[in-house]
């Protein structure tokens, strides 16, 4: 049983009693409540108490929810809830027909039959993972959307795959999902995605989507490029569940919560590299797949506008605020997104005088004249974190239809020129790797 | 016998409404805000107040009855991102003591046992909303 299944899984349970939830809806709503856990609640009108026949009908009914519904529901003597206002209760927290109208008339006696949604945005962010110890694991990160940062990924996944290694991706851009149809033809989509772990997880269910939720991508020759994508395609009240995956368990921020997916898939899969793809922007979400994860490397995607600096000076003011940063400065990269194709060097050159800055002013020490201890770096440095690596511009890349199409007859030539850097930055992640197992 | 702050909350809850049916109001007066104390506390824990080994709050300023529990309520709801939960205003309960389990009957009017129901009628939608929410089983 499946948070998926619920819907219907209740219609069933419901249909046979049809006339008595006529009677008891007839001036209030019957809520099917399904709160931040993925749990279910009936929230029955009080009317129905003063009823011993419809009383009755009530228990049966929590019988078959608390028998069939686990563990997306509570044990019988706690599936009920009377209330004499149901439309009070509902507060503003989504809600739809349980049956949609088109359905047949059928079922018209189940009509004032509503699914609640309590779901939520928020988390704990502000603490920091220590990396891990096997696998690296690389964040692609942006500020703003649309600077390249998929298709760079799905890129460099497709390189290191031709190189033999196996590469594990996760697609954690939940919002606006793009990365596995990229590596993935649609046939090829898993039954389920992250979305679907992070809810299922909450009811100690995780188990349940684990093994379905891993795409083989066919692109690579060599290698193994597995694909983990935000969703999978039993695909049912994707907004019910993105609204559930920031709840905490158990203590546990959401954010450690993923964690523990990475961690266990990444036991199953034994990959050589885990590339994961972060949502843009400065929010909570954004935030924590850089400070919770064990990232040992953060790709800081920019181009060189206003904009994107503002925005990375609102991330680090967070940042320097809220978390260790010595704990986290030495993991961060620069990266000179769609480099366009004149003027590179004018371009370059603005780019580091504001990455410069920004380093400067949020992560590197304070150095007085005479001293030489210190985590800083002159402005031309090329070891330096501000200092790019450089995407370029390439007019073969640019508004692709499919970037599945294009990686099936990459060139390996056009690859290295436009992301070249974004590898070689990379390489020595798997090396170190390589010589850990030997 | 551990503290179990919600169950808690309910049975005074319940009985303090029957008590309040028969007009018997000192009782219900007490009883009301016994509730609301377990309630809160109910809650106090679902935002990170920590119990001890017996179940009771760890932190001495937090064993205290509802009317002067309000001001640690509000301070871990403020401490707690997870889930909204509402501010109470300060003034809840100013005129409810435990102590007025000695008092002689005859000082609880309707009126008294109005104002309690009422402040701990806040409490008990608190946690009905906790409850339906998923935050509390
Ligand atoms: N090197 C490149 N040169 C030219 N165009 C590119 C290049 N890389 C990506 N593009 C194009 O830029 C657009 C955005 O690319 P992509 O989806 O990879 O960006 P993104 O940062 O992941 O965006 P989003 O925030 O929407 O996920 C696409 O139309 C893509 O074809
Ligand atoms: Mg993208």
């Amino acid at each position: 049983m499946i948070f998926d299944e619920i819907r219907q899984v209740m219609i069933g349970i419901l249909r046979p009693y049809a006339d008595s939830v006529q009677k008891m809806t007839a001036s209030q709503k019957l809520l099917v409540n399904c709160d931040l856990m993925g749990r279910v609640r009936l929230i029955v009108p009080s009317r129905a108490k003063n009823d011993t026949e419809l009383e009755k009908i009530v228990e049966i009914i929590a019988q078959k929810i608390s028998e069939q519904l686990k563990p997306h529901t509570f044990d019988a003597d706690r599936v009920i809830l009377y209330e004499d206002d149901t439309d009070a209760v509902i507060n503003d927290a989504p809600t739809s027909k349980l049956l949609s109208d088109d359905l047949d008339t059928h079922y018209d006696a189940l009509k004032n039959v509503w699914l609640v949604d309590r779901l939520i945005v928020g988390g704990n962010w502000a603490k920091i993972t220590d990396e891990t110890s096997s696998s690296p694991r690389i964040v692609f990160f942006s500020i703003k959307g649309g600077v390249g940062r998929s298709s760079s990924l799905a890129a460099t996944a497709y390189h290191f795959a031709q190189l033999g290694k196996k590469v594990m991706v996760l697609d954690l851009d939940l919002e606006s999902p793009g990365l596995s149809s990229a590596l993935l033809p649609e046939e090829r989509r898993p039954e389920f995605g992250i979305t679907d772990w992070l809810v299922e997880d909450l009811v100690d269910n995780g188990n349940e989507v684990l093994d379905e939720m891993v795409g083989y991508s066919t692109l690579s020759r060599d290698g193994d490029i597995w694909v983990i994508p935000a969703y999978g395609r039993k695909n049912e009240r994707y907004v019910a569940k993105l609204g559930r995956v920031w709840m905490p368990k158990d203590e546990q921020a959401w954010s450690e919560r993923l964690r523990r997916l990475i961690d266990q898939l990444e036991d199953r899969l034994k990959p050589d590299l885990i590339l994961i793809d972060s949502r843009a922007g400065i929010d909570e979400v954004a935030s924590a797949c850089v400070t919770s994860l064990g990232a040992n490397l953060v790709l800081l995607f920019a181009s060189d506008s206003a904009q994107t600096w503002n925005g990375y000076k609102l991330l680090f003011s967070f940042w320097r605020d809220a978390i260790d940063v010595a704990k986290i400065r030495e993991k961060l990269q620069m990266v000179a997104a769609l480099v366009p194709v004149n003027n590179r060097d004018q371009y370059y050159s603005s780019f580091i005088d504001q990455s410069s800055a920004l380093f400067t002013e949020f992560f590197y020490d304070q150095m007085d004249a005479g001293e030489i201890d210190g985590w800083n770096f002159d402005l031309n440095s090329a070891d330096a974190p501000h200092y790019p690596a450089k995407i370029l511009w390439h007019q073969g890349w640019s508004s692709l239809s499919s970037l599945h199409e294009k990686l099936v007859d990459a060139d390996d030539s056009e690859l290295k020129l436009i992301f070249g850097q974004i590898f070689e930055f990379l390489s020595p992640y798997l090396d170190e790797k390589g010589q850990q197992h030997v | 016998m551990n503290a179990d702050f919600k169950d808690a909350h309910e049975r005074h809850w319940e009985d303090a409404e029957h008590l309040h049916e028969k007009e018997l109001l000192a009782n219900a007066d007490y009883l009301y805000g016994l509730s609301a104390e377990c309630g809160l506390k109910a809650i106090m824990q679902k935002c990170g107040m920590k119990l001890d080994g017996k179940g009771s709050p760890e932190n001495k300023e937090d064993r205290k009855h509802i009317n002067e529990l309000i001001p640690r309520y509000n301070g871990y709801r403020d401490k707690f991102t997870t889930f909204d939960f509402e501010q109470l205003p300060p003034n809840l309960f100013k005129d409810w003591h435990v102590d007025h389990r000695y008092a002689n009957r005859s000082n609880f009017t309707a009126q008294t046992v109005q104002t309690t129901y009422g402040d701990a009628f806040k409490i008990y939608e608190l946690v009905r909303r906790a409850i339906i929410n998923g935050l509390m089983k």
